[in-house]
């Protein structure tokens, strides 16, 4: 279990988190569930230290490894998509074959090893997203952080990402925390889903082992989420 | 076709102004004061014709190329410390704007008193070159795209990777865009310079001597020498530029659907 006790954070006089605390269950995918603004992302950026200038009484999260998957693919415009995944791997410690196996391998898994030399400006939005998802299991880590990464896509595209990142994720199992606001989509990855409340951000809701749960108890399940996530509009 | 078309305008326009400038020597009818094409053209024939006539583009162009990229790699390397760290760029703001706001007059005179009249041109050329790089080094420091630079962070990407694959890229158009400037620059002021110094080969030297012997065909013969220089070098920097375009990413139209 990871623990993160009475985190604080304020912004321009906005308290975002006064004494927040979360559990994450150790290799599984845990979901972050709330409505836009509610502070997922800053939670997110938090762990990963993207932001700095707040205090906690204790974090299992500090000198973690992480590898973020970010709304938007976040590639380097003039680097092909092989450079691209390269760029996050040590290479001081990693000779060139093995570089060119772990690249590849990742590159296959998401189907866009024979798109390696491409520049990333032109690939599609979902192609794009693939070689980002690519890139964050390239390199080894502790928590792997997502922020909304199928956001923006369309229906057939959201679908096929979502089925290649759980491919890969099954392959290593690490802790994955995964933020959005869509709840089938919480539904169909998480295996426990905290509910975020705003002003400050706490947890209002925490649902257990979702992916255990059979059909018609996912139905009550989903429709007791979908009464609190309207409830906090 | 439409090239063509083009080409034969910009030619057209070069046979109209020699025209002009043919007919206003006609009726000046001085040639002290305005020399006709035919005289200027045939004056630089005789120059061309002279080995010292080398020996003085060279020297001004070993000024010229030195100080341009004297100050490209110290602007840059500044540039780049002032827009990583605001403090630095604070620092050396009071240096860029008396620069800046110094006539060139003032930085030659200092640099002959300061300088040897052969190094005099060298040194104004750096300086007068140095805050237009320095600028735009700055500003593309500053335009680097933060998002990036997160992903970079979490990933614990090594800074050299960080400073070659970020912070370059979006320096790059930043620093072509000063070069450009400070090479049209670097021309007009080196040979100012030397007009001024009066050191034993240059372009400037030239200049001064034909004006003392009042042979006006000869300055408008240098003028013409110090334009085609210019232009050359203006050519060449553009051909390298677009050869580092060539290795780019292509561009959006062959994007994959």
């Amino acid at each position: 279990m990871l623990r993160l006790k009475n985190l604080t954070k304020s912004y321009d006089d906005k308290v975002i988190f006064q004494d927040f605390s979360m559990e994450i269950e150790k290799n599984r995918i845990t979901c972050l569930l709330g409505k836009s603004g509610c502070g997922k992302t800053t939670l997110l950026n938090v762990l990963s230290s993207i932001t700095g200038e707040f205090t906690v009484a204790r974090s299992d999260f500090e000198k973690l490894k992480y590898s973020y998957i970010f709304q938007e693919p976040r590639l380097l415009d003039n680097y092909t998509v092989y450079k691209n995944l390269q760029f996050v791997l040590d290479s001081k410690h990693l000779s060139k074959a093995e570089m060119d196996e772990s690249i590849m391998s990742c590159l296959k898994m998401v189907e866009m090893d024979k798109y390696s030399h491409y520049y990333p400006n032109q690939l599609s939005g979902g192609m794009a997203q693939r070689v980002s998802i690519a890139r964050a299991f390239v390199k080894d880590f502790d928590v792997l952080l997502m922020d909304e990464p199928f956001k923006g896509l369309d229906p057939t595209q959201k679908e096929d990402i979502m089925e290649r990142f759980l491919e890969m994720w099954r392959q290593n199992r690490k802790t994955v925390i995964y933020v959005t606001h869509n709840l089938e989509e919480a539904l169909c990855l998480a295996y426990d889903i905290h509910v975020l409340g705003d002003s400050p951000t706490r947890i209002i809701y925490t649902s257990k082992n979702a992916y255990k749960m059979n059909d018609s108890d996912r139905d009550i399940e989903r429709n007791r989420l979908w009464e609190i996530l309207r409830s906090q509009i | 076709m439409r090239l063509m078309k083009k080409r034969f305008l910009k030619a057209a326009a070069i046979i109209l102004w020699l025209l002009v400038w043919q007919i206003l020597s006609v009726i000046i009818g001085k040639e002290l004061l305005l020399p006709s094409p035919y005289i200027t053209f045939a004056t630089l024939i005789r120059l061309l014709s002279q080995p010292a006539f080398y020996n003085q583009i060279l020297y001004s162009l070993l000024r010229i190329v030195a100080g341009f990229l004297t100050a490209v790699i110290s602007a840059f390397l500044l540039g780049v410390i002032a827009g990583l760290n605001k403090n630095v760029e604070i620092l050396l703001s009071p240096f860029i704007t008396v620069i800046r706001s110094t006539p060139v007059m003032s930085f030659i005179i200092l640099a002959i008193i300061w300088f040897s009249y052969n190094l005099a041109p060298l040194a104004v050329n750096i300086i007068m070159c140095f805050p237009p790089i320095y600028d735009n080094v700055v500003k593309g420091i500053r335009s680097t795209d933060n998002k990036l630079l997160d992903m970079a962070k979490v990933y614990r990407v090594q800074p050299v990777k960080v400073f070659t694959g970020i912070y370059l890229a979006s320096v790059k158009p930043f620093l072509m865009a000063g070069m450009n400037t400070a090479i049209g620059l670097s021309f007009r002021v080196a040979v100012a310079a030397e007009v001024l110094a009066n050191p034993r080969y240059g372009i400037g030297t030239k200049l001064l001597q034909a004006k003392y012997n009042l042979d006006t065909a000869e300055v408008f013969a240098w003028t013409f020498v110090i334009l085609l220089l210019s232009f050359l070098f203006e050519q060449l920097f553009k051909k390298i530029t677009e050869g580092g375009r060539r290795n780019a990413p292509a561009e959006k139209s062959d994007k994959i659907i």
